[in-house]
Order: C-alpha cells, then sequence, then structure tokens
C-alpha cells in the first residue's frame, strides 16, 4: 500500500466500511508514515472546523434578512393565504352542496 | 374549515424565525439571494403544506421543511450541471500528480497546522477554510459539506445528487485533499489565499 492508496482508503473509511483485511494494511502503513498520520488528523480536524464555521454562519446575528427580501417574502406569504383561504372556502362550498 | 392547525401566524414564523432560517441556508447554500428564496420557499410550504403538528418547536420543524427545500436546491443544480464524465471521476483518480509522485508517495508531505484545539477557536483559521472552500468546485464543496456537516447518509446525497457511490466516494476524496491542501499551503504560509 503507498499513500495514495492509504489517503484514498482513508477518506473512504468515512463513508463506508472497510473490510477488515484493508483495514490491517492500512493500520501498518500509518504506523510507518507520519504524512499519512498527519492526513488521518487533518480529515478529522476538517469536518470539526467546517461544522464550527456552519454554526458560526448560524449565530452570525449580524446576517439577517434585508428588509427588501423580508417584505418580498412577507407580500408572498400574504398571496399564499388568500390563495388557499380561496381554495379552502371552495372545497367546504363543494363538501355542503 | 380552519387557515391551519398551527398556534401562531406565519407572519410571526417570519419575524421570529426568518433571520435564523436566513442564516441556516446562507450557510448552505453560500449565496445570500438564494438564501432569501429558501426562506421564501420554506415559508410558503409551510402554510400550505401538512400542518405544524406542536410536537417540536416552530423553529424545529421549520428547520426541517428548510433542510428539504435546500437538498431540493442542490438536486436540480447538480441536474443543471452535468458531472463530468465519469471516467474522469474513476479509480486512481486522474488529477492526484497534484499531490503524489509516481510512484505514489506524497510530493509534499502533509505538516502540522497547530493545537487542533487552539485552530478551531481561530476565526482566520475559519476564515481560511470559508476562502478554500469557495475555491473548491461547487459540486466538490457541497458533497463534502453535506457529509461532514449535515452527516447525510451517503446512499441518500448519492441518491439526491444522482451520482453513483464511486462517484461520491472519488468526489469527496477529491474534496477533502483540495481543501487540505489549500489550508495547509496558505494556513502555513500565514498570508492571504493564493
Amino acid at each position: 500500500m503507498n499513500c495514495m492508496h492509504a489517503t484514498r482508503l482513508l477518506s473512504q473509511a468515512r463513508e463506508r466500511r472497510l473490510s477488515w483485511r484493508v483495514r490491517l494494511g492500512l493500520q501498518v502503513h500509518l504506523l510507518m508514515c507520519d504524512a499519512c498520520t498527519q492526513f488521518s488528523r487533518q480529515l478529522d480536524l476538517l469536518r470539526q472546523a467546517v461544522r464550527r464555521l456552519t454554526h458560526r454562519v448560524e449565530r452570525d446575528e449580524k446576517l439577517n434578512l434585508s428588509s427588501t427580501a423580508r417584505d418580498r417574502i412577507a407580500a408572498a406569504v400574504e398571496v399564499q393565504k388568500e390563495l388557499l383561504s380561496r381554495v379552502w372556502q371552495n372545497q367546504d362550498q363543494n363538501s355542503t352542496d | 374549515m380552519q387557515l391551519m392547525d398551527t398556534p401562531d401566524n406565519p407572519h410571526d414564523w417570519l419575524a421570529e424565525h426568518g433571520d435564523y432560517l436566513y442564516r441556516y441556508a446562507l450557510a448552505r447554500v453560500r449565496d445570500s439571494y438564494l438564501a432569501e428564496d429558501m426562506v421564501q420557499e420554506t415559508l410558503l410550504a409551510a402554510i400550505s403544506g401538512s400542518a405544524y403538528a406542536g410536537k417540536s418547536s416552530a423553529r424545529t420543524w421549520l428547520t426541517g421543511i428548510l433542510k428539504h427545500k435546500i437538498i431540493d436546491l442542490f438536486r436540480r443544480q447538480s441536474r443543471e450541471i452535468p458531472l463530468e464524465a465519469p471516467d474522469e471521476l474513476m479509480e486512481d483518480a486522474p488529477g492526484m500528480e497534484e499531490f503524489f509522485q509516481a510512484d505514489g508517495h506524497w510530493s509534499e508531505a502533509p505538516k502540522s497546522w497547530g493545537e487542533p484545539a487552539s485552530l478551531l477557536q481561530q476565526d482566520q483559521f475559519l476564515q481560511m477554510l470559508q476562502q478554500c472552500l469557495d475555491k473548491l468546485p461547487h459540486k466538490l464543496a457541497r458533497i463534502f459539506m453535506l457529509r461532514e456537516v449535515e452527516e447525510a447518509d451517503n446512499e441518500e446525497v448519492c441518491k439526491d445528487l444522482a451520482i453513483s457511490t464511486t462517484n461520491s466516494w472519488v468526489m469527496l476524496y477529491r474534496a477533502r485533499m483540495g481543501l487540505r491542501k489549500c489550508l495547509e499551503i496558505n494556513w502555513l504560509a500565514g498570508g492571504e489565499l493564493k
């Protein structure tokens, strides 16, 4: 197993369960290879970092809907409510007819 | 007939949860216009679709709808942008010469970026990651986020993005290789993104 194989397997291990034979080969490689061990740590760090980044955007109170967008959405909600109430009125009339 | 079986009206949803939904969408679709559209679609679906059962908070319920809207968007986008020829994505991942020598050894061995706990506290590091994500091809960034942040099941992701399982492995491998290289080069250089 060379480093290119090892890194591909380290990546795939996050999507599927590798066979025990492959896992063993990978462990042996990692014992001997500092570079791939470092790579494996970086994959863990990438996951943690990208999660933190996402949560930071989610909680960033400076990022808000613009007032234009808010008005547009409110107007769209109004239109939809109006349409729905007409549909439902018709349905109610039909069911009582 | 009642308009809906909900404890509060949709205008309150926009006022109370609009900004949160917007940020949630923005963190994923990474485009303010698309994120606004996602909020609108979510609220429209919320008032027209199945009634809010009150089992979870309104915010959790709305976020659930939003998640589906975002997946729908990704699905549409992945149809609009055809995948490169499958051969290009296949085994032995070509393009990897960038990272490896002919014998499969690293061209440049990964280095330590520093103490993980401290890196994760640094805004600069996270900003660098954001810039590196932006530089990644969209479809690679998207599948990477779906797997690493949403923890979406890989089979589901493949179905949603209309790709094969093997393709997903190759795409994720490329995404991870590209991201780590971008971060390493720029973080260790300590400067602006190259």
